[in-house]
């Protein structure tokens, strides 16, 4: 079997052993390792929890996702789901609410504002994403660091070394004024996500670059 | 292998490192491998990051997590209130099939009750509740029974724990009993452990996953 034939086969099982899809809604194409995802759910829930099985996959470069949503009863209006957004941000004890600003057009969650922290702009856009109503969330917030220290390579270095996931890893860590730039490789997306998000919490850090490609191993058994 | 003294100076410097954690609040004692954390954060949340941050260093064997979270002073934040949004939250959450659990909402502390199908409502039901206003704990009694009846199939699991960029060299042993899973083995990193775990309690019929996994890094 060609390459391209037994990814997307393993795409299409992995798909299917998710308890929440369909897998038959999803349609899964493959070209040199990147895999196109399509079809329609009825929520953003199930369009992001196709993404992260297909990302999870050995032998998986890229995702392109273009997997579309139809509510299909609940009319939502943008206004309900405005409301609902800030209420979600008021309650969530990690989001500095009153940083933020919430735009909603058509289903689609603008956020916008300054935070301190990388963290706090994640966490903002894990608590609108599964709204009743949300068709995608655009994450605008821009993280402006109050700390203004010098970036220090060899702190990063050694945070990304304790990392049980990452202290075997080849990590190059550059820093050039407020932005770090991590190259090298890593076995799978967690270990790439993970080094990116201990590099966001250096003080001061304003941009990662994260060029770490994903290699990786592919084992017989699955094929 | 790592000394305790060494591990110890390693879990207080990686929760030093996460920006929403105060060292000064966490003691970390290291025995044998074993970590343990105490001290009082200010909310549920920063307990849970503290515990995920220290798993993640490496040399941990397992967690010993003994930190409390302060009582909450704001009046207008009282029981039935939380309870009223954890309602609503649970209603407008895809994942959390409400209408099959309870909850109880005592002094910040959540428990919750219910037969489910899956385990990862489940654990929606118990992610939605982290992070909220006045929550100090949460107990999960949610059970997981299959709607299935049919038998579970060794290899089927073997292989979607295989397909997985995180596992696929690990040697981790699946053993099956009817409807009932047991994981063996050793991985490296307590990620991996879950994630198997994860995998395997999405198998269909499945009732039970009891995860003998061990964490032992270099």
């Amino acid at each position: 079997m060609k390459t391209n034939e037994v990814l997307q086969k393993k795409v299409q099982n992995a798909l299917a052993w998710e308890p929440l899809l369909d897998a038959a809604a999803i349609g899964v194409s493959v070209k040199d390792g990147v895999v196109t995802l399509t079809g329609t759910v009825d929520n953003y829930t199930k369009k992001l929890e196709a993404e992260n099985a297909t990302k999870k996959i050995p032998g998986v470069k890229a995702v392109v996702e273009k997997i579309e949503i139809d509510y299909n009863h609940t009319i939502r209006t943008d206004e309900d789901i405005a409301l609902d957004a800030i209420d979600a941000l008021k309650w969530n004890v990690s989001v500095p609410d009153d940083k933020l600003k919430i735009v909603v057009s058509q289903g689609w969650v603008y956020l916008q504002g300054v935070v301190d922290w990388n963290y706090q702009k994640h966490d903002a856009k894990k608590v609108v994403e599964t709204l009743p109503g949300v068709k995608g969330v655009i994450n605008s917030i821009q993280v402006k660091s109050v700390n203004f220290d010098k970036i220090e390579k060899r702190a990063i270095e050694t945070a990304i070394y304790r990392n049980s996931s990452l202290f075997d890893k080849d990590i190059e860590v550059a820093v050039t004024g407020n932005v770090v730039t991590l190259s090298g490789s890593v076995n799978a997306h967690f270990q790439k996500e993970e080094a990116e998000r201990i590099v966001w919490n250096s003080p001061g850090v304003c941009i990662v670059n994260n060029l770490l490609t994903v290699q990786q191993k592919v084992n017989q058994l699955t094929l | 292998m790592k000394t305790d003294e060494i591990l110890q100076k390693d879990v207080q410097e990686a929760i030093k490192w996460e920006p929403q954690l105060h060292t000064t609040e966490i003691g970390v004692i290291a025995k044998n491998g074993i970590i343990t954390l105490t001290g009082t954060v200010d909310n549920y949340y920063k307990k849970n990051e503290a515990e995920k941050a220290a798993k993640k260093v490496n040399g941990v064997k397992a967690i010993v997590e003994k930190i409390e979270v302060k009582q909450n002073n704001n009046k207008s934040i009282n029981d039935n209130y939380i309870a009223e949004k954890i309602l609503n939250v649970f209603k407008s959450n895809f994942s959390i099939p409400d209408e099959k659990i309870k909850l109880k909402v005592e002094k910040g502390w959540v428990t919750l009750e219910g037969n489910v199908n899956w385990n990862y409502q489940k654990e929606a039901a118990k992610n939605a509740v982290i992070a909220l206003m006045g929550v100090r704990g949460v107990t999960n009694n949610i059970r997981t029974k299959s709607d299935r009846n049919d038998y579970v199939k060794k290899s089927a699991i073997e292989k979607a724990i295989f397909n997985n960029a995180a596992l696929v060299n690990d040697h981790i042993e699946v053993s099956v009993k009817n409807n009932d899973v047991k994981l063996s083995g050793v991985v490296n990193t307590f990620f991996e452990k879950e994630e198997a775990e994860r995998i395997a309690w999405k198998t269909p019929g499945i009732w039970s996953v009891e995860n003998e996994i061990g964490v032992d890094s270099f």
